[in-house]
Parts: structure tokens; sequence; C-alpha cells
């Protein structure tokens, strides 16, 4: 039975009808994958569109989707200057926090003493709440880009370490083992496969990353700052420009979602095998 | 030890001296091998037979250097070793591939881990694949090999590390019949062309017989030699073999010695 | 990834159903009562406070401690939202009947179409300015020049420096701003800024001042800024136009509390303490001192407001760019419940 298991060959009889017809065509897939929740938030919008003009609802109490748009189209010079700010923070914080959780992540799993003297400390650190901290960063530190992207890292760190720390530590000790009878030394098991094995890992935390990292950049900004979105949503509040906060908060929305999607592909293209074997059982699965 | 063993181990390309081996679990301890003596010669195959849990995977650990000899002493390539990493081909029941390397370079892992640079060792590797079945899916990647496929390419892996010991645990486990009996043949054929020493453990004792040209029976926990068969059978073998004499002769005396075993043991306390 | 969607779903339908709702609500429910006799069923009725209970404040809690409020059948519950921007949201839409605000947000929320009106001027003139240390030796804006400033990152910071450091000559590219939030004092004292915009000259002053840093205050109205209400008591066109009785009632009780905490305002002090035990004597009292003669106007008529002050104002607002409309003064204030007071 020396079968191969590529994709693009059916050993299941008869399965080529019950398939649905656009797994073969990736487009259409896409297509597919996108529908749903697309139609469910033009649903949404339209659902809250008609309320807010049927019950005659102020803007500064609730603006309707076309009001929001219009602000975002209207004062686009003035989102673009704020989301660049808002996203550069974000990006530098996942970058040092990516840094750092690697390093840490990867010497918990050299050293057990580090692992046992650090790892209780970093969960310690989750428990303190970033609104105490925030304040307390700009006395420290003083104003401008610095404390954002501390905010940033503070709350991105975690998941990148623990998921990173749990992907060294699954590998399967057997493989371990047959790395030591080729001969193979401690870093080269290492880079061989702890590192690789982790990837996915990495990756996974990095998600959640991505779409924290927005959140803890409005965090670090909601505390003192003079550009952003989340400066922007504050200084909209005193001056009930509703609409200006709910274009802020549209604009956050994509970001967290199109970072997420950046990861999610970078991840496609680094992890080619997984994906692969991914799809190749899904497909064995009427998806 | 005393001087004619020592010479024997001096001249056998693997020599197992007395190796007692505890193992400690949950606060107790308990014995896994038991006063195991044997000697290989170069270009040898031998198989080890034994029920579950005799501790055979633990001898060929110990040979492989992921375990020490406990008490007792090791003999490899003449010279006395004790945990001697990376000097022999070992090849599991599970193909340990990585899974996200081709399979061509999932096969030169021991050469990089060597020091190979990775164009030379591919270079090699290539030469060989046809032979070991591999041709035309060196660029895969292992999930989209068949069982027997993948073992194959786990022991092209071994091969290249060039050891001249292999060490197989029961490697054709996993695969159905027909695989299996095709890999046994393809297995010898590898054997003669590459003049390695192996030494195989399986609990399939036709296969035991047909690969081998001696047998080591093993006793249940904690494991010794119980018996030892020469195997007078020519080479090459047919698969035919295993229906005619002294074969079957062979079977009856290690499967009477298994089952004699068995009764002997009834009571399984871990594993 | 649609998961996400699917849950934003419902909660984002609940939110809409709110708003829907909190626009139709009223405020609770009131049984007629005479005006004379308090009976056992008062009137409940909420005010937002601008700020946490400070000397300002006197007035109210007096009339709420000295049962003024319950001799007119409100039963008043005094509180500070979390963000005091949202005072003015939540008396327009009802859920407040009454609040302490600024003048220039009073201005803001007309802009938008927020139906809210100024009823009285708590304090007639700006308690906001900039500050510095004495030690620096900056006196008048034009000393300014090179420095750090501190402001709290409201829409109107900038405006106000800006109009301030013209008239001495400068302008706001010769300084730098930096948002400290609301830590203004200790922003200053820590020298992270050289001096600070928003804070009170009865208030941050005398708090930097116990901590043994006097400092020196630039008053706004001194410097081009227009004359304006630092507080407003406001209340919403609904409250007006159906319960006209209630809001009178509020304003009678008000005006008594305010005008005894005229009169001795170390008493009130005392009252208020006793109500908020959190506040801090050591800056209040002396606060109260500088703040009470702001309390009354001229002819000691009690919150009175003119409409000239108003669209003066409103006109500096819109000439900085802080408002986008033109805004008609008599629709955002009035003095008929300050004048109908007995």
């Amino acid at each position: 039975m020396e079968v191969v298991r590529k994709p693009s060959t059916q050993k299941k009889e008869g399965s080529a009808a019950a398939k649905p017809w656009a797994a073969s065509r990736p487009a259409l897939r896409l297509l597919q994958m996108w529908a749903l929740p697309v139609l469910g938030l033009a649903l949404l919008v339209g659902v809250w569109q008609a309320t807010v003009t049927f019950f005659s609802i102020p803007a500064w109490k609730l603006p309707a989707p076309s009001a929001i748009v219009n602000e975002l189209m209207v004062s686009r010079a003035l989102f673009f200057k704020h989301t660049w700010v808002t996203l550069s923070e974000a990006l530098y914080g996942l970058a040092l926090a990516f840094l750092f959780s690697v390093v840490v992540a990867a010497a918990m799993a050299f050293s057990r003493t580090f692992q046992r003297t650090v790892y209780p400390l970093l969960i310690a650190s989750q428990t303190i709440p970033i609104i105490v901290v925030a304040p307390l960063l700009l006395i420290w530190v003083g104003y401008g880009l610095a404390p954002k992207i501390i905010v940033v890292v503070l709350v991105t760190f975690f998941p990148l370490v623990v998921n990173t720390m749990d992907g060294l530590r699954s590998v399967e000790p057997d493989m371990m083992n047959m790395m030591r009878t080729l001969g193979a030394r401690r870093w080269q098991i290492f880079t061989k496969v702890q590192a690789p094995t982790a990837l996915p890992y990495l990756f996974s935390g990095a998600k959640i990353a991505a779409t924290f990292s927005i959140i803890g950049a409005i965090i670090g900004e909601w505390v003192g700052a003079s550009a952003g979105l989340g400066y922007l949503t504050r200084s909209s509040v005193p001056l009930f420009l509703t609409a200006r906060s709910f274009g802020a908060v549209v604009i956050l929305a994509l970001l967290g979602i199109g970072l997420f999607l950046i990861v999610a592909l970078v991840e496609r293209l680094a992890l080619p095998w997984q994906y692969n074997a991914r799809r190749a059982k899904a497909l064995e699965e009427d998806w | 030890m005393s001087a004619a063993t020592q010479q024997q181990s001096a001249s056998s390309k693997i020599a197992l001296n007395g190796i007692r081996k505890d193992f400690a679990y949950k606060g107790r301890v308990l014995p896994v091998l038991d006063g195991v003596d044997f000697a290989v010669q170069e270009g040898e195959f031998v198989s080890i037979v034994g029920p579950s849990g005799c501790g055979k995977s633990t001898l060929l650990n110990i040979i492989a250097g992921l375990e020490d000899p406990g008490q007792g002493t090791l003999w490899l390539n003449g010279q006395e070793a004790r945990r001697p990493l990376g000097q022999v081909g070992y090849m599991h029941q599970k193909d340990l591939l990585l899974p996200w390397r081709t399979v061509l370079d999932n096969t030169i892992l021991g050469l990089e881990v060597q020091g190979v640079p990775k164009g030379q060792a591919r270079a090699r590797a290539l030469e060989l694949a046809e032979r070991f079945g591999l041709k035309g899916f060196e660029k895969e990647y292992p999930y989209a090999l068949s069982g027997g496929m993948r073992q194959r390419a786990a022991f092209l892996r071994s091969v290249l590390t060039g050891k001249d010991i292999l060490l197989l645990d029961e490697p054709f486990g996993a695969l159905d019949a027909l695989t299996r009996s095709q890999m046994q043949e393809w297995l010898v054929g590898l054997w003669t062309a590459f003049k390695k020493t192996i030494v195989l453990v399986t609990h399939d004792v036709e296969e035991a017989l047909f690969l081998s040209d001696r047998v080591y029976l093993f006793s249940a926990r904690p494991g010794h030699v119980k018996l030892t068969l020469s195997v007078d059978l020519p080479r090459p073998r047919s698969l035919d073999v295993v229906t005619r004499e002294p074969f079957i002769s062979y079977k009856a005396q290690l499967l009477a010695a298994l089952r004699q075993e068995g009764q002997d043991n009834r009571e399984e306390v871990w594993r | 990834m649609k998961s996400k969607l699917v849950l934003m779903l419902p909660l984002l339908l609940l939110a809409m159903l709110a708003a829907a709702c909190g626009g139709g609500a009223s405020p609770t429910p009131t049984p007629t009562t005479p005006t004379s006799t308090p009976t056992p069923q008062l009137t409940k009725v909420r005010i937002a406070l601008d700020w946490f209970p400070w000397s300002n404040h006197a007035g109210l809690y007096i009339a709420k401690e000295k049962g003024y409020f319950a001799d007119e059948g409100l039963d008043v519950t005094i509180y500070t939202p979390d963000d005091p921007s949202t005072v003015l949201v939540t008396v327009g839409a009802g859920q407040d009947e009454f609040g302490l605000s600024y003048e220039n947000e009073v201005l803001y929320a007309a802009a938008q179409d927020i139906p809210v009106v100024s009823i009285a001027a708590i304090v007639q003139h700006p308690l906001n300015s900039v500050m510095a240390l004495q030690s620096s030796g900056i006196a008048r804006p034009r000393d300014l020049k090179g420095k750090k400033i501190g402001v709290p990152g409201v829409p109107t910071d900038e405006a106000f420096l800006s109009t301030m450091l013209k008239k001495d000559g400068l302008a706001l590219g010769d300084v730098s701003i930096v948002n400290v939030g609301y830590d203004l004092v200790p922003a200053l004292i820590s020298g992270k800024v050289d001096a600070i915009a928003g804070a009170y000259w009865v208030h941050e002053s005398i708090s930097a001042e116990n901590q043994g840093f006097p400092v020196n205050v630039m008053r706004f109205e001194d410097w081009g800024i227009p004359d304006f209400y630092e507080i407003v008591l406001v209340t919403n066109k609904d409250m007006i136009a159906k319960k006209a009785d209630v809001v009178q009632k509020f304003m009678n009780a008000a005006i008594r509390g305010y005008k005894e905490a005229v009169a001795d305002p170390q008493k009130a002090i005392d009252v208020e303490k006793q109500a908020v035990p959190e506040l801090d004597e050591a800056i209040e009292r002396p606060g109260v001192k500088k703040l009470a003669p702001l309390w009354i106007e001229g002819n000691n008529a009690f919150g009175t407001q003119t409409e000239k002050k108003w669209a003066d104002f409103a006109a500096w607002l819109k000439a900085n760019g802080l408002i986008t409309k033109d805004i008609d003064a008599k629709s955002v204030f009035t003095n008929r419940f300050v004048e109908g007071a007995k």
C-alpha cells in the first residue's frame, strides 16, 4: 500500500461528488470564508442605521453608521495622522515584546533554574492591572512614545512567552533521544528540533499579541498623550463628537483585525508544511 | 572480568558483559536487565526476541548510549564504552522524521549534526534515494508519505551517518503485513550491500529467524539471554524458506521457549 | 475570526437598544407635592458634579445637610461621575436632572444640539490659570518662551495658551506642550514641566504651596481670554419645559445654601467635611476664602448670567476653531430660575 497522501489526489471513492465544489477553486473558497461574516456585519450595520433613523436618536447619543463614515471621510487627514501614531506604538511594542519573549522563553527552556525563578514572576506581573501601572510609567519614564510602547510590551509579552515556552517544551522526548543518538549537542537539538517545534506555538501567541498590542497602545494613550487614536477618542468626548470617537473605534478594530491577518499570513508563509498538512486533513473531512 | 572475556570483547564489534540495570520507579527499585552477556561480530545480523517488558529496548538504549550500562560493561568497536552517543545508527518504531523538513533534509540530519555542509550531504542522500525507494519524493514533507516510505527515510537517515552498527527497535511493527515483508527483504538487501552490523529487536519470531544469523531469546523481566539460537540457513534467503525446514523447527523451538517464559512469569508489574 | 464578529453582533445590538431606550426615558416619576409643606414622598433628583467634592460644592452640601432641599420637597443625590465630560451627556439624556459643568463644555454641547441649559453661574469668573513655581521666576506669559508647559489634555489647552502668549508677544510655537493628564501639580513640582495650565488658582495653587512650592499665577482673564463663568449649573430642556417647578425648587434651596456659604465660608467647609470626610481641609479652607467672593457678583445676586459673556466666549471658541457653528447665546442660558428664587 504505497499510496502517497498528496492533497491533490483523492483516495475515497465517490467523495469527489460530496466535496463542496468550491474546495478545488481556492479563490472561491476564500470568498466562501469571508461571505458569512461580511453579510453578518452588513446586517448589523443595516439594523443600526435603521434604528437610529427610526427612533430619531441624536448623534451625540448614538451616531448612525452613515454619520461615522461621513466623519471618517471628512476628517480623514486627522484620522490618518493619529492612526499612524497608534500603529507605530503598537508595532514597536510588539517587536520589543517579541525579542524579549523569545529570549526569555529560550532561556527558560534551557535552564530549569531560570525557569523556576522567572516564570512565577512573569505570571505575577500579569495580575497587576495595567490601568494602575500606566500613569506610574508616565511619572517614571516621562511623556512621548516610550511609556506607550512599554505598556504595549507589558500587555503582549505574556502570551508570547507562555506560548513559545510551551512550544519549546512540547518536543517529544523520543525526538530528543533520536537527536542524541545522532550525536547532536544541546544547542544543535535546540536549533534543529526545539525551535522549529515551538514555531507554530509562537505564531499562536503572536496572533493574540497582535490584537492585544492595539489595546495596549490605547491604554497607554488614554492615560496621557497628545496624539494617537486613544487620544483622539478621549479628546472627542468633551467636544461631544461621538461620530469621531466611533470612527476611531472602527479604525482600531480594523487595525486589530489587520495585524491578526498579517501574522496569520506570515505563519502561512513560514510554516508551509503545517498549512499543507492541515489542508490535506481538512479536505479529507468534508470541510 | 576475565582475560578471556576481555579478549573476546576487544575483538568483537559489540560486546555486552554482565549488564545489570535497575530503574527507580515510584520509590521502588525495579530490575530490568539481569546479567546480559553476548557478543556480536562485525558484519553479523542478530535479533533479540522476548516478551514485553523484558528490557529489549533498554538494552538498545544502552548500546546507543542513551543509558549507562549500570553494572557490567559495554564494548563497542573493540573498546570499552560508557554512554557512547553518536556511534551507532538507531532506528525506532516511530520514524521520528521532523515534519518541517523535506524528506531529503530529514535524511541528512545526521550528517548535518556531524558538520557536513548541506550541499554535500544532500548530494550523498540523493545518491541513495532511489535505493531506498524515495525517488521523486525528496522534496515532499513527511505528512505526504506512507508509513513504509517514512520508515525508509528514517533508515536512510541512520545509514547516512556512516556508522557501522545499526540498532533497529521493532522498525516494522507499525506496518501492515505486506509492507512488512517487503521491507524485510529490502533490509536484507541493504545489509548485504552496506556490510553493516545489525542488532534487531522484535517480537516477531519469524522476522527474527528470517533476517538474522543468530537469535537471542530473552527471559521476562529482569531480562537476560535465555536461549541463543544460531540460524543455519544459507543466504540469500527467499521468502519461501519460512515454509520449510529447518525454519519450522527453529520457529517451534523459539515459540515453545516463549510460551514457557510466559507461563513462568504470569505477573506483570509495570509496563 | 468569524466568532469575533458574531460575538460583536449581540453586544452592539444591546448597545443600540440601550441608547434607544435612554432617549425616551423620563426622569423618575414625581407625584405632585405642595411646595410649602414637606411631605414624606420627596421628589428624587440627581446632580452630577464637575469633579470630586471640593470647596466649590459647599453651598450644595449645606442645602442637603441642613435640609433646604428637603424643605422644597426634594431628595437630592450628589455624585461625581467617573469622567467629568459625561455630565452634559447624562443631563442631556435625562439620566441626571442637574449637573455642574463648564461654560465651554455647555457651548460644545449646544453645537452638537445636546439639549442642556445653564440656569445659574456658580463661579462668575475663570479659576483656570497658568502657574509656575515662584522659584522659577516665571511671572508672565512671555517668560514661558522655550519652556515646557504641562496641560491636562483637554481641547481648550492650546487655545487658551495661544491667546495668552499672543497677548504677551509670543506664539504657540515658542513653547512646548506636554500632556500630563490630570496630574498637573506633581508634574510641576517634580520639575517635569516648567509651568502648568488648566489648574485652578483657588485649588492647585494651594496644593502646591502646602507642599512647600509657592506658585506664580497668571489668570486667564488678565491675558486676553474673555471673562467666562468657570462653573455653571445646568439642567436639560425637558426639565424646564415639563418640570419647571422642580427646577425652581432646586434653585431656591441651592441659593439658600450658597448664600449661607458666602456669609461664613469656614462653617460651610465644616458642613461639607461632615458629608464628605475625604475632603482635604488643608486645601479647601484657604481655597474657599479665595473662592467665596466669586459666588456672587456685584449686587450680591447669586448665579446671574449675561448674554454678552456667553456670546463673547462663544465667539472666542469659534475663532479658535473649537466650535464650528454660530450659537445663539440666548438659547444656552436662562436667568429665569435665579430671578424667580424665593
